[in-house]
C-alpha cells in the first residue's frame, strides 16, 4: 500500500471516531511516514512497519473504550459473525473430545463417510425389503390401516431399520473412539514429524502415550473440522447459485421484451431484488468458508 | 514470547521516555526501538491510550519544513503512574530473576 492508500484505509476504519480525532491522528501518521522517508526508507516500507491495518485500527480503538469487535450494523455481517462464533466454539469441542478420546482424525472423517455410504445402501436394501413384503403379504390390493398383517409388517420392517442404522453408528462410534493399539502404530508413523522427543518402546506401559500425538493433533483437528464445514457451506450454497442464475436468465428475458415493445417493470424488479438478496447470502457463506 | 514480555513493559518504556523529555511520535519510536524493537503500530496507538488517559498530554509545534508536529508530555498523573509501574517491574523482575537464579545452580 502506498501512503495516501493507507491513510485513507485507516481514515474509513476510524470512521466512528469525531472527526477531529480521526484528522488528528491521520496527520500524526501522516508525519510520521514523512519523516521515514526523509530518512532513507521507501514509502512502501514505512507504511508496512504498521503492520495489518485491521489490527492496527483496532488497537486504535481500543484508546477510546469503544466495543472491541465494533462493527457497521450490517444483519449478515452480524449473522456471519455468529456462525463464525458457533463454527469456532464447535471446533473446539471437537477437538478437546478428539483429544481426550485419542481420536486419529483422518480415521474418523473416512469412517464417518464409510458409515454415511452404508446407512444409505442399507436403507436401499430394507426398502426393497419392504416392498417385497408387501408383495408376499397380499400386495398393494390388500394394503392398509385396516389389516392388521400390514401393521405388524410396517411396525417389523421399521423396526429393523432403526436396528441396522443403530448397529452402524455403534460400530462406527467403536471403532473410531478409544481405539489404543492402532493409535499407537500412528504415533510411531508421525514422529518423523512431531516436534516431540523420541519416547522409548513402551508399548505395554501405561503410560499416558496422548502426550504424543495432543501437538500434532490438534492443529489436524481444527483443519479437518473446518474442511468439512467448508464442504457443508459449499453444497449449501450450490443451489442459491444455481437459482440466482435462473433469475438472471429470467430477466434478461424481460430485458429482452422490453426492447419489443412489451413492458413489464414489476417483475423483472422483484427478480432483481432476489437476486441481490440470494447473491448476499451465497456472499456470506462464502465468508463463513473463507473467514476465521 | 518476546512480544509477549514488550507489550508487558512497554507502556513503562515510554512513560519513562517521556518523562526525560517532551518528544513527538517519531522520535519517541526510535527512543524506544533503543531499548526493544516494537512496531510503529503499537507506539502510536498506546500513545493514545495515555493520552485519552490523561497519562500524557499533547500540544503542537508549528514546523517550517512541513505540517505542524505532535509533542507528547507527560503529565502528573503519568508521573505517578511511572513510577508505581517502576517498583512494580522492580520488584516482579528481581524475584523472577531471583527463580532463575534458583534453576542455575541447581541444573
Amino acid at each position: 500500500m502506498n501512503k495516501k492508500e493507507f491513510l485513507e484505509t485507516l481514515r474509513k476504519k476510524l470512521s466512528i471516531l469525531d472527526e477531529n480525532e480521526v484528522n488528528d491522528i491521520i496527520l500524526e501518521y501522516s508525519n510520521h511516514i514523512d519523516q521515514k522517508i526523509k530518512d532513507g526508507k521507501k514509502e512502501k516500507e514505512a507504511v508496512a512497519a504498521f503492520g495489518d491495518i485491521d489490527d492496527l485500527s483496532k488497537e486504535i480503538l481500543k484508546g477510546y473504550k469503544i466495543a472491541d469487535d465494533y462493527s457497521s450494523n450490517d444483519l449478515l455481517n452480524n449473522l456471519a459473525k455468529f456462525f463464525k462464533d458457533l463454527v469456532n466454539s464447535a471446533e473446539r469441542q471437537f477437538s478437546s473430545f478428539a483429544k481426550n478420546n485419542n481420536l486419529d482424525i483422518t480415521n474418523t472423517l473416512v469412517s464417518i463417510l464409510v458409515a454415511l455410504a452404508m446407512l444409505f445402501a442399507v436403507n436401499i436394501f430394507i426398502t426393497v425389503l419392504d416392498h417385497l413384503g408387501r408383495t408376499a403379504l397380499g400386495g398393494e390390493f390388500l394394503w392398509g390401516a385396516h389389516n392388521p398383517i400390514s401393521v405388524i409388517w410396517i411396525i417389523i420392517i421399521n423396526i429393523v431399520r432403526v436396528l441396522v442404522i443403530l448397529a452402524i453408528i455403534f460400530s462406527t462410534y467403536n471403532s473410531v473412539v478409544n481405539h489404543d493399539k492402532k493409535i499407537k502404530k500412528n504415533t510411531y508413523k508421525k514422529e518423523e514429524n512431531s516436534e516431540t522427543k523420541t519416547k522409548t518402546n513402551k508399548v505395554n506401559d501405561d503410560i499416558k502415550e496422548p502426550f504424543v500425538y495432543e501437538k500434532t493433533e490438534s492443529k489436524d483437528t481444527m483443519g479437518a473440522v473446518r474442511i468439512v464445514l467448508s464442504v457443508f457451506a459449499a453444497l449449501f450454497s450450490i443451489p442459491f447459485i444455481f437459482t440466482i442464475i435462473g433469475l438472471s436468465i429470467a430477466i434478461s428475458i424481460f430485458i429482452g421484451l422490453m426492447f419489443k415493445g412489451v413492458v413489464f417493470i414489476g417483475i423483472p424488479l422483484i427478480l432483481l431484488g432476489l437476486c441481490f438478496i440470494l447473491s448476499s447470502i451465497v456472499g456470506f457463506l462464502f465468508d463463513l468458508i473463507g473467514g476465521k | 514470547m518476546i512480544t509477549q514480555f514488550k507489550k508487558g513493559v512497554l507502556e513503562l518504556i515510554v512513560l519513562c521516555s517521556v518523562s526525560k523529555k517532551d518528544m513527538y511520535g517519531y522520535e519517541l519510536v526510535n527512543e524506544v526501538s533503543k531499548v526493544a524493537d516494537v512496531n510503529e503500530g503499537t507506539i502510536y496507538p498506546l500513545l493514545k491510550r495515555l493520552t485519552n488517559d490523561y497519562l500524557c498530554d499533547t500540544y503542537l509545534v508549528e514546523s517550517n519544513e512541513g505540517p505542524p508536529r505532535k509533542y507528547y508530555r507527560i503529565t502528573e498523573s503519568g508521573l505517578k503512574k511511572k513510577d508505581t509501574l517502576l517498583n512494580e517491574w522492580r520488584s516482579f523482575s528481581d524475584s523472577v530473576n531471583n527463580y532463575f537464579k534458583e534453576m542455575i545452580t541447581n541444573e
